[in-house]
């Protein structure tokens, strides 16, 4: 196999994640309750199809300890709790039971945006009472946001594959 | 990865959002609400009646929240949080709405008359 060639492909993929994810942050946009498209989803699935298992836990890992260094514990505490959660229902859905680029993105985003408003819950307040009412705008913000990650993931791999 | 999204993974997605949107219509159609709550740490430290309104409301330990009553609603006029959620998430008035805010551990819930029930006797 082509061994050096994945690190460094890992690497760059680190760095993408890292970036977008930072440009993410400092860009506002227009969706409700401060939800953001999830860019680095893209390189993070994208590594979890190119690349071992062991790299694309290691990019997610990586890439929360760098919105620590940045953005401090609580950016850190839901990147993480979302981050893990998500590949863990996306190596799942995709691996196991074969479903498209599009379907698994979203249903990572939405594990994603659940994984971050429970761990919030139960970090912050002990309970999931008060974060409770936004799950359903969180459900269907990760639906659109994943649909649209997944659907530019797909154009990607068309051309990265052919 | 061959198909762009099947039709059972389509209905999957279709049936979730249809659930979130009749829970999002439940939530915002209920009643209007007497009361904002604002609890810090899971304390209540401040009860605010929502058909007075009121300007720059502050509490202890998270100055630098700013909270105004108006219309009936209840929203977050100013903060320096990161990310603003608080902010983001706008004016809230019906029963069992709320606005939280993390790194302060600061929540505002929307209470109904009828909790209150039990001391309003007299």
């Amino acid at each position: 196999m082509k061994k050096s060639s994945d690190i460094a492909l890992a690497g760059i993929l680190l760095a993408l994640a890292c970036g977008l994810s930072y440009i993410e942050s400092i860009t506002p946009l227009p969706l409700p309750v401060g939800a953001k498209p999830g860019l680095a989803s893209i390189v993070v699935m994208f590594a979890a199809i190119r690349l071992n298992l062991k790299s694309t836990i290691s990019i997610v890992i990586l890439k929360s300890l760098f919105v620590f260094i940045t953005r401090g514990f609580t950016a850190f505490l839901l990147s993480a709790s979302g981050g893990i959660f998500s590949l863990i229902v996306m190596l799942m859905l995709f691996r196991i039971f074969r479903c498209s680029v599009t379907f698994t993105s979203a249903m990572g985003a939405v594990s994603h945006n659940c994984a971050q408003l429970i761990a919030a819950g139960l970090f912050y307040y002990q309970s999931l009472s008060p974060i409770g009412a936004y799950f359903p705008i969180m459900i269907i913000t990760g639906c659109v946001t994943g649909i649209f990650t997944g659907s530019v993931l797909s154009l990607i791999l068309k051309y990265h594959f052919e | 990865m061959k198909k762009f999204l099947n039709l059972k993974e389509a209905a999957v997605i279709a049936i979730i959002l249809i659930i979130c949107f009749l829970a999002l219509f439940i939530v915002n159609s209920g009643k209007n609400g007497k009361y904002a709550v604002i609890s810090s740490d899971g304390n209540e430290i401040l009860r605010l009646e929502l058909d007075k309104d009121r300007q720059n409301i502050t509490v202890a330990n998270a100055e630098n929240i700013v909270f105004e009553v108006k219309d009936g609603a209840i929203f977050v006029t100013e903060t320096d949080c990161h990310d603003k959620i608080c902010l983001k998430t706008g004016a809230v008035s019906k029963n069992g709405q709320s606005i939280v805010c993390l790194p302060k551990k600061i929540t505002v819930k929307i209470i109904g008359e009828d909790s209150e029930a039990d001391v309003t006797i007299g």
